[in-house]
């Protein structure tokens, strides 16, 4: 699978500026801020649904990745190395907020009769559409993606909105392949099941 | 092949996965044959294909200026953290006088009077007297200018014996023994 934002930079290119701003060279480090801005930005903002908080927090995995270069140790590829950092202040701010807020935990389960749920929030915007565009599904997926935990955005998010593969995702969350493959198959089932109750109907393409 | 494997593979593989494993032709064949499967497959295609026709977010211009000006002002941080962590919780005197400044005088100010307080000799106070080599055994301090080329020890006599003095300071000559009373008269520099 390929990156949706692909580099303007080849590997070579990434390796030798890594390696000049773990020298201390900050000009090769803006370089590399600007490789890979809008893809750092893009996953926190589809994280936190938030496009001011995710500019700060994504602001912030730059810097927290240029104090911590000495400790890269190039075993994953540099993007993967960001996009750990990224998930991990994406999911700090997340639970902030929501401990800020009053709210319950986004990681908190629901006992019912069936067992245990993943906790969902009760939609209150409009009734259902009879006719669903495309777009609008969208926007609707995008709501509901925020209603996942943090471990499912995470994955469905890296997999399908930023083109990871399994492979990369297992490097960014440090959880096997067959945890990612897991968490991205509820993730989907959850989504369905959100977006089911928020249309009143079933999805189809 | 059951719906539930039939919905794993769709859901946890890559198309291309399932196909090197062999596993389309089944798969092809359960959703040919089941509605409800053919109607998930469905809506799972639909919802990746509306994640991923989105357009995706570009960070603002100011993004990449942000970081760096955010790299400086952490660098300043640690330093003026190091400051605070020296001289605690220290304001500036003035918006206008960093704190940096404020400490740096403050250093100043100390180093002066230390050179001061070591160059001036104090009026009616003697000179601190001269420690001689320490040993872990006992400890001998040269008490008052030598008259004639002696000099008097002051000896703490219940930590030191006789032996315990030739043994350790061996450069001084020891003209009388140990007595009950503090000190003793031996000849500076000679070897015993």
């Amino acid at each position: 699978m390929t990156d949706r934002q692909s580099s303007g930079l080849d590997d070579v290119a990434i390796e030798e500026l890594v390696r000049r701003a773990r020298q201390g060279d900050r000009d090769a480090f803006e370089k590399l801020v600007d490789e890979y801005k809008d893809k750092i930005y893009n996953y926190v903002a589809r994280m936190l649904n938030d496009r001011d908080r995710a500019e700060d927090v994504a602001q912030e995995t730059f810097i927290r990745a240029y104090t911590s270069l000495p400790n890269f140790r190039g075993a994953s590829s540099f993007q993967t190395w960001l996009y750990r950092i990224a998930s991990n202040l994406a999911i700090d701010t997340m639970r902030r907020r929501s401990y800020r807020e009053g709210e319950f935990s986004l990681d908190e389960t629901l006992q019912t009769r069936e067992g245990e749920v993943q906790r969902q929030v009760e939609d209150e915007g409009p009734g259902p559409e009879k006719t669903i565009q495309n777009e609008e599904l969208r926007a609707q997926i995008e709501d509901a993606i925020v209603e996942l935990s943090p471990k499912l955005r995470t994955v469905i998010v890296l997999y399908e909105l930023q083109g990871l593969s399994y492979k990369e995702i297992a490097e960014v969350v440090g959880a096997p392949l067959g945890t990612i493959k897991s968490r991205l198959f509820n993730a989907r089932e959850q989504l369905r099941e959100i977006l089911e109750k928020k249309l009143d109907m079933p999805v189809t393409g | 092949m059951r719906c539930e494997d039939c919905r794993r593979v769709i859901g946890t593989m890559d198309l291309s996965e399932y196909e090197r494993a062999g596993l389309q032709a089944e798969v092809q064949e359960h959703l040919e044959n089941c509605p409800e499967c053919e109607a998930w497959a469905a809506s799972t295609h639909a919802i990746s294909e509306s994640l991923r026709s989105g357009a995706a977010l570009s960070a603002s211009e100011s993004f990449t200026p942000g970081v760096m000006e955010g790299l400086q002002e952490r660098r300043s941080g640690v330093i003026a953290g190091a400051i605070n962590s020296w001289f605690g919780d220290l304001r500036p005197v003035a918006p206008v006088i960093p704190r940096a400044a404020v400490a740096a005088s403050f250093v100043a100010i100390l180093l002066v009077i230390a050179v001061f307080a070591t160059s001036m000799p104090i009026p009616g106070v003697a000179p601190a007297p001269e420690t001689a080599p320490a040993t872990d055994e006992a400890v001998v301090t040269r008490t008052a200018a030598p008259a004639q080329g002696n000099i008097t020890l002051s000896v703490p006599t219940q930590n030191c014996t006789l032996d315990d003095l030739i043994k350790y300071h061996q450069d001084y000559h020891i003209s009388r023994p140990l007595g009950p009373d503090a000190g003793m008269v031996v000849a500076h520099e000679e070897k015993y």
